[in-house]
């Protein structure tokens, strides 16, 4: 069994040249969920994934989430409860039935839900050997193995997750550098113990069908409140509703919980709270917020045309495509919707080279995905090919 | 809904009306679509349209289209072409496209029963080369002749009157259009002169029983039916 390594973390190279590439130029997915192993040789600056129901499209936009975090899965465990693929029992987190049930859930981030001793492992990144792949394996340390840095290690060691004399632990791999971190019984990684730098993480927005993960609608306005971002989200909203002259969010909420979003309009003196101006308006906001934060980054949207209307979703994508392009944000969408996939293919067309139909498709046991370009998937739209 | 996913793609009307009638003929249960594919959809391109409706060139790019890019939406997907000048290099079309699409094995020559190619993953695909899947040259009219009555006066006449003309433009360098200039003569000098290949079917003056007929009915059973 591995023992435990610290290496000196070396800041990357921010080089100019380097931004306008893509994050991923190619997709290798090893162990994740239903992946036992997929491969997509080439991707676009905005990816639309479509494929029929329990072929992975959320799966695969929580892997790109869990490679952009670099492993870091507590959304992905808690995304599990939520589906209620594990029952969440109450208990405390030292309870040796809790921390069954959470070593139990802990499976099902891996492919064929192995037994965790066999110290499974999670592969993502490009086809091609890069430094910025990632490998998540999960490991066993023996107890006896472990050294400590100073005291407040050794105080943290209590909260470590232990099975009998081993304790569990998440080594990364990152190219050259590996981190190893000690789990704890709430399955959080105990960080600190052996860190990655804020650099070695990518930015990433995960706009789910029910709300973002990871920051809040309030914080991604404050990222970008009084910034040239701001006004590329107020430009965005028009598409819904053109009068619509700027937007804030303020306290001024009827649950107080919080600030919600307000907005003045050209042609009424009074402000309305974005909300009331429909579902479509929440959710254009909310994919707005995730794009305008993840410059030189990764955005995740899952079933982009939820809650918006047909006729708005050409100026969807087109914003997006644009967005995309000056932002140097590469996205991924998931959708079932026809209307859906040909505004992707119009606003593809607009914007040569940038646009990707991946669909996952089941072959027997087999999970693989088929890559579209632009000009054939125009083509198919025009000949009423069905893509999806 | 269903039939949607059985699709027989044709290179015009006349082929269409013509299979029609001939299923019609033999009750065949409609358990697919016939469609003249044109590309004509929803986006605008800024490419100039080559050709009109139908053409092999159509059949060929949807045929492409929906083996590579389409999903599993279409389980069975046929295509009816004309062998026109030269049967090989119109195999080799469609060979070349399934090659790509992943199909495996693929015959050499087409079958003369008409052809059937069958893939884990991927439609069961038909291909009938016009006329007859063996003969060269030939297109739909070629194979109408096939259905034209036995010692029939004026198809024997029909035949001879458009051999005597004396200003044949129907026959190009690299084009022979004499076949469709025959049927076409025969079908004027029917009860109802100059009725289209469909109706002329229905009508009779064009016989469906006869073994060529049957051979390609019993193509279309094999690959959208059985």
């Amino acid at each position: 069994m591995p023992t435990t390594t610290v290496e000196k973390i070396k800041k990357p190279e921010t080089s100019e040249s380097k931004k306008d590439e893509l994050l991923l130029d190619s997709l290798e997915i090893t162990g994740y969920r239903c992946f036992e192993h997929l491969t997509i040789e080439k991707l676009g600056q905005v990816n639309l994934i479509v494929g029929k129901n329990n072929v992975g499209k959320t799966a695969l936009l929580e892997a790109l989430w869990f490679y952009s975090r670099r492993g870091f899965s507590e959304f992905l465990l808690d995304n599990l409860y939520s589906r209620k693929e594990i029952k969440r029992s109450i208990g405390s987190s030292d309870d040796p039935i809790e921390i069954n049930e959470r070593l139990k859930l802990l499976k099902h981030l891996f492919f064929g839900r192995p037994e965790i001793d066999s110290e499974p492992s999670i592969k993502i990144g490009k086809l091609s050997n890069d430094s910025s792949n990632l490998t998540v394996r999960l490991e066993l340390h023996e107890e006896a193995h472990l050294t400590y840095r100073d005291d407040r290690d050794r105080n943290k060691d209590k909260n470590i997750l232990r099975n009998g004399k081993f304790l569990f632990f998440v080594r990364y791999v990152l190219g050259e550098k590996f981190y190893s971190n000690p789990l704890n019984s709430y399955m959080n990684l105990i960080f600190n113990y052996e860190s990655m730098s804020e650099s070695d993480f990518i930015k990433c927005q995960f706009v789910q069908t029910k709300g973002n993960i990871h920051n809040s609608d309030e914080q991604l306005w404050d990222n970008i409140v009084l910034t040239t971002l701001e006004t590329e989200l107020t430009e965005a909203l028009k598409i819904i509703q053109p009068n619509i002259q700027r937007i804030a969010f303020t306290g001024e909420s009827l649950g107080g919980d919080g600030r919600v979003a307000f907005a003045s309009f050209s042609n009424l003196s009074e402000r309305f709270s974005l909300s009331s101006l429909g579902e479509g308006m929440t959710r254009l906001l909310k994919i707005s917020l995730a794009l305008t934060n993840s410059q030189n980054g990764i955005l995740l949207i899952d079933e982009i045309e939820s809650g918006l209307h047909y006729s708005v979703l050409p100026d969807v994508w087109k914003l997006i495509f644009k967005t995309a392009k000056d932002l140097n944000v590469q996205v991924f969408a998931t959708t079932h919707s026809k209307d859906c996939v040909e505004a992707f293919a119009q606003a593809a067309y607009d914007s040569p080279e940038d646009g990707m139909l991946i669909r996952l498709e089941r072959q027997g046991e087999k999970i693989i995905a088929k890559t579209i370009e632009e000009e054939m998937l125009v083509d198919a739209v025009n000949y009423e090919v069905e893509v999806r | 809904m269903a039939k949607e996913n059985r699709i027989l793609f044709v290179e015009g009307a006349d082929d269409l009306h013509t299979i029609k009638a001939i299923c019609q003929h033999f009750k065949i249960n409609e358990t697919f679509i016939i469609e003249v594919p044109d590309g004509e959809g929803k986006i605008p391109t800024k490419k100039a349209r080559q050709n009109e409706l139908g053409g092999i060139d159509n059949v060929l790019k949807a045929t492409r289209l929906n083996l590579i890019a389409g999903s599993s939406a279409v389980a069975r997907l046929g295509i009816v072409i004309d062998a026109d000048e030269d049967l090989t290099s119109q195999w080799q079309k469609v060979s070349s496209i399934l090659e790509k699409a992943g199909y495996s094995n693929l015959p050499a020559s087409p079958d003369s029963d008409g052809t059937i190619i069958k893939q884990d993953f991927l439609p069961i695909f038909g291909v009938w080369i016009m006329p007859d899947n063996v003969l060269t040259r030939g297109y739909l009219e070629t194979f109408l002749t096939f259905l034209v009555p036995e010692n029939n006066k004026s198809w024997e006449k029909a035949k001879s009157c458009v051999n005597d003309l004396e200003d044949k433009p129907f026959i190009k360098t690299n084009v022979d259009h004499t076949t469709k200039a025959e049927i076409h003569t025969f079908l004027a000098w029917q009860e109802e002169p100059g009725k289209p290949f469909g109706t002329a079917i229905t009508a009779k003056y064009l016989q469906a029983e006869n073994p060529n007929c049957n051979k390609f009915v019993e193509w279309l059973n094999r690959l959208f039916i059985k």
